[in-house]
């Protein structure tokens, strides 16, 4: 059984570490606490990892409001699922997986939409980004025009692929995560995700050689 | 299985990893946090109050539940009843004190009907002894209407009524 003194020191020491910077390794007593039905404690859970997963589910959905359903229902089943929780993978693995499998289903449920994307998708600071600048050369009035056409080209050829290998992009060159993590989260061995991103690329090249040529 | 080119493959992966600067429109993931806490408060609450309830509301709150729980309770009572009966009832019947205590209730059936018959008829006589002196020195008296009298409504039929005393 947690108390409510060993709670309140996991909720300060969580504080402190995401203060002091990113720290996966005191989730333990977060948890802890957690299963024991406390609110303040998942509430600090919520706060370590929404923002990735809630970026994760949108480039898997390329839907702002789809994402933000997904990941809160992802965090209320984890919640209600966390009695099963072992601890065998991190907590962070764990929701990860919930998160992705929820949207693997949705996914399979839906038809495909279409989808619009803005430049209010982007961070305004992207503008200047190096690679951005290397893709987008022209810098002419037509320049926003082509960012804008350059995202929606990325973004259609993302959707093009299948539900597996968009993920294994998503998680691997977007969020930047290894081999072995992406393993844990979609439950499948290291070579299967080496495989899947590579024929994801290949796909990816194809439907973008245009840009890829140009530079 | 062809082999990317290096150079393409540093090229595509720097493009893709532009989708990481897409941020979320103003509304979307800042509340998120309060959002599934409020819920998940609000479902805490809702078990708690679900626990505390009475018994007869969590059966009011779910028709089939409380069907299949009342079953379970009439064939519970029905089995008690059985091996309640099957216990407590004597295994031989004694016939001939059987048919004696069966003559004895009826012959005390019939004294008691015919004290209640002879109590009946007395106050039944009194009654309407009562009745008719009470008629008779009445200046109200019933009246009998008989076929082809006067009634409302059928005044072509020329008749009047008849007292009868």
């Amino acid at each position: 059984m947690v108390d409510n003194e060993t709670v309140d020191k996991a909720i300060a020491a969580s504080s402190l570490s995401s203060a002091a910077g990113f720290s996966e390794g005191d989730d333990t007593a977060l948890v802890q606490a957690s299963q024991q039905g406390h609110l303040a404690a998942f509430d600090q859970l919520i706060a370590r990892y929404h923002q990735r997963i809630y970026a994760t589910l949108y480039h898997m959905t390329s839907s702002h409001e789809d994402a933000d359903d997904l990941t809160q229902e992802s965090f209320i089943r984890a919640f209600k699922g966390l009695k099963r929780f072992k601890g065998d993978a991190s907590f962070y693995t764990w929701v990860y997986r919930i998160a992705v499998n929820l949207t693997i289903n949705f996914l399979k449920k839906r038809s495909r939409r279409s989808y619009h994307l803005s430049l209010n998708d982007m961070d305004l600071q992207i503008e200047h980004h190096p690679d951005l600048v290397m893709f987008v050369s022209e810098n002419t009035p037509r320049r926003d025009l082509r960012i804008q056409e350059l995202h929606q080209k990325l973004n259609e050829a993302m959707q093009k692929l299948s539900d597996t290998h968009r993920l294994t992009v998503t998680l691997h060159d977007i969020q930047g995560m290894s081999h072995e993590e992406i393993s844990g989260i979609m439950d499948c061995n290291v070579g299967t995700v080496r495989s899947r991103l590579f024929y994801a690329r290949r796909q990816l090249q194809g439907l973008l050689k245009d840009y890829l040529s140009h530079t | 299985m062809q082999d990317l080119n290096s150079k393409d493959q540093e090229k595509l992966r720097r493009l893709i990893a532009l989708k990481g600067y897409e941020v979320p429109p103003p509304g979307y993931g800042n509340l998120l946090a309060n959002r599934i806490i409020s819920h998940l408060e609000v479902e805490q609450i809702r078990s708690q109050q679900a626990a505390s309830s009475p018994w007869f509301k969590k059966f009011s709150l779910r028709p089939v539940l409380f069907a299949i729980q009342a079953m379970v309770m009439a064939s519970l009572l029905w089995f008690g009843w059985q091996s309640l009966g099957s216990k407590h009832l004597p295994q031989t019947v004694d016939r001939a004190a059987l048919v004696d205590r069966l003559e004895l209730g009826s012959a005390w059936l019939r004294s008691e009907a015919s004290t209640v018959r002879s109590q009946m008829n007395v106050h039944f006589d009194e009654v309407r002894g009562s009745l008719m002196g009470m008629m008779q020195a009445s200046s109200i008296q019933p009246t009998l209407w008989t076929q082809g009298s006067f009634r409302p409504g059928l005044s072509h039929l020329n008749s009047y009524p008849v007292l009868n005393h």
